[in-house]
């Protein structure tokens, strides 16, 4: 009797077994694997500085960087108005930026300032996740290499077409916190062939430090500051010193434009420009109004 | 001892025929689609874990949400961040019953309705689909057509793009199942 009885209870419990655990059995089967974390920016870039975000394979970022003059609207300055608040002149740069891998971007440039080409990568190397096991971070590469091509400045001199050319080298951390908050972390390394001054570092090294904050599902505040770790007290030829770059402003989304309104009290568009070369204090006159206009094209076909 | 040796035989015996049971694939294809007269958008994930339990007609498909593929990443990426908030809720789940008896020995095509929990953006509905089970050679293949209403799974579209998305989704979902070991 106890034999048929112990036996009828593994048969009811094994049956039940089978009716119940089907989604547990899907946990053993797939389990929940870390998800990727997504739009920790709204765009590659944060206003100047590079973020972790990656033009996607086999898409295309037209872009376009604009810089306005400085603003001049303290109360002393008469040129505030009668210069429309800068935006009778402007520095920018067009760049194309192209998607090879969903991992490796590279993209070509020209920006008005000293005429300069440039020619960039980008490389995701870790990639942040959500989930069991997951990965708190996301890091990226980013390099570049400018050429000036400005005439130079003494043609009688021997002159050098490696005289034009800087490089920057620039890991970027990454951390998207949750929904609202994500902060960027990159060490840069700026390095240029020629420089004005004989007492002048060739190598400018510098902490960008960077964060943005979700207002709406389309729109971001973002603040960025680029502390130069060395060659602080280093001046032009003509006696100016340089200072650190500074940005605050919004991104505005909208489908496949995104726009990046902003404030900084530099005028560069690339690394060697904002981040070493930027000759403006911050103060409530030298600010100036910029916008990154982003458009991006899938040229991926149909159907794949 | 005798008990015990009868206790390990009908263990053996059963989980072995509870085993052979189950029938799963993890490359289910499933398809939906979005027609406006703006825009048609279209995504495939072709990684759906799917299990079915021939005993008991019990039958569940898991698919990551990240898993979908769209033409342009920009939508897979608002897709992703916006309207299924991916990072909050990985996946979409549906765990539910075929309604109709089926011989899963012999090979042929039933019409079949199926009833179970739709889990999509972490809300739950209880929903009937009708679909097709083809049995043959050994494999099993699941077929169905639905719509998903985006406004029972609390799913927002903003007012700036509600002319491009459309507000029911028709889906798309066939997979194969084969035995499992």
């Amino acid at each position: 009797m106890k034999k048929i009885v112990t036996v009828l209870i593994l048969l009811m419990a094994n049956n039940l077994f089978a009716q119940n655990d089907l989604l547990k059995m899907m946990e053993e089967e797939a389990p929940s694997k870390p998800t990727p974390v997504f739009a920790t920016f709204k765009s590659t870039r944060l206003v100047n500085l590079h973020t972790n975000e990656q033009m996607k394979a086999k898409h295309l970022d037209f872009r376009i960087q604009h810089r306005f003059q400085p603003m001049q609207i303290d109360k002393e300055n008469v040129y505030g108005l009668y210069n429309m608040f800068g935006i009778d002149g402007a520095v920018m740069r067009l760049g194309l930026e192209y998607g090879v891998t969903d991992k490796l971007m590279i993209g070509l440039g020209r920006s008005n300032i000293g005429k300069t080409y440039d020619l960039m990568a980008k490389y995701k190397i870790l990639q942040q996740t959500r989930g069991k096991k997951s990965m708190p971070i996301s890091v990226n590469y980013f390099g570049n290499i400018g050429i000036n091509t400005l005439e130079f400045s003494d043609k009688t001199r021997n002159n050098f077409f490696t005289s034009r050319l800087s490089f920057v080298n620039q890991i970027i951390i990454t951390r998207k916190f949750n929904d609202y908050l994500s902060v960027a972390i990159s060490p840069s390394m700026v390095h240029q062939n020629l420089v004005e001054n004989k007492s002048q570092s060739h190598d400018i090294y510098a902490l960008g430090l960077g964060a943005s904050i979700k207002i709406s599902r389309s729109a971001r505040f973002n603040f960025e500051y680029i502390p130069r770790l060395n060659a602080r007290n280093e001046k032009k030829l003509n006696g100016t010193l340089f200072y650190d770059a500074f940005a605050f402003g919004l991104d505005i989304e909208t489908g496949g434009h995104v726009f990046q309104l902003h404030f900084t009290n530099g005028a560069g568009l690339i690394e060697q420009q904002f981040i070493s070369q930027n000759t403006n204090k911050l103060t409530l006159n030298s600010l100036r109004f910029g916008f990154n206009l982003s458009r991006v094209f899938s040229l991926e076909k149909e159907g794949q | 001892m005798k008990n015990t040796i009868i206790m390990l035989v009908a263990l053996i015996g059963l989980s072995i025929s509870a085993s052979a049971q189950i029938y799963h694939t993890a490359s289910g294809k499933i398809s939906f689609f979005s027609k406006t007269p703006v825009e048609d958008i279209d995504a495939k994930s072709n990684s759906t874990v799917v299990l079915l339990n021939t005993n008991n007609n019990e039958v569940v498909f898991k698919v990551q949400n990240t898993s979908f593929k769209f033409p342009n990443k920009l939508m897979e990426e608002h897709f992703n961040e916006k309207y299924m908030e991916s990072e909050k809720y990985p996946n979409s789940i549906f765990s539910g019953k075929i309604n109709e008896t089926i011989d899963y020995t012999k090979d042929g095509s039933y019409d079949i309705t199926v009833t179970g929990k739709l889990n999509i953006h972490g809300v739950e509905q209880l929903r009937t689909f009708n679909g097709k089970v083809v049995v043959k050679d050994q494999s099993i293949q699941l077929i169905s057509d639905f719509k998903v209403k985006v406004a029972d799974h609390k799913i927002d579209i903003p007012k700036l793009v509600v002319a491009k998305i459309a507000e029911v989704i028709d889906v798309h979902v066939d997979t194969t199942l084969i035995p499992k070991k």
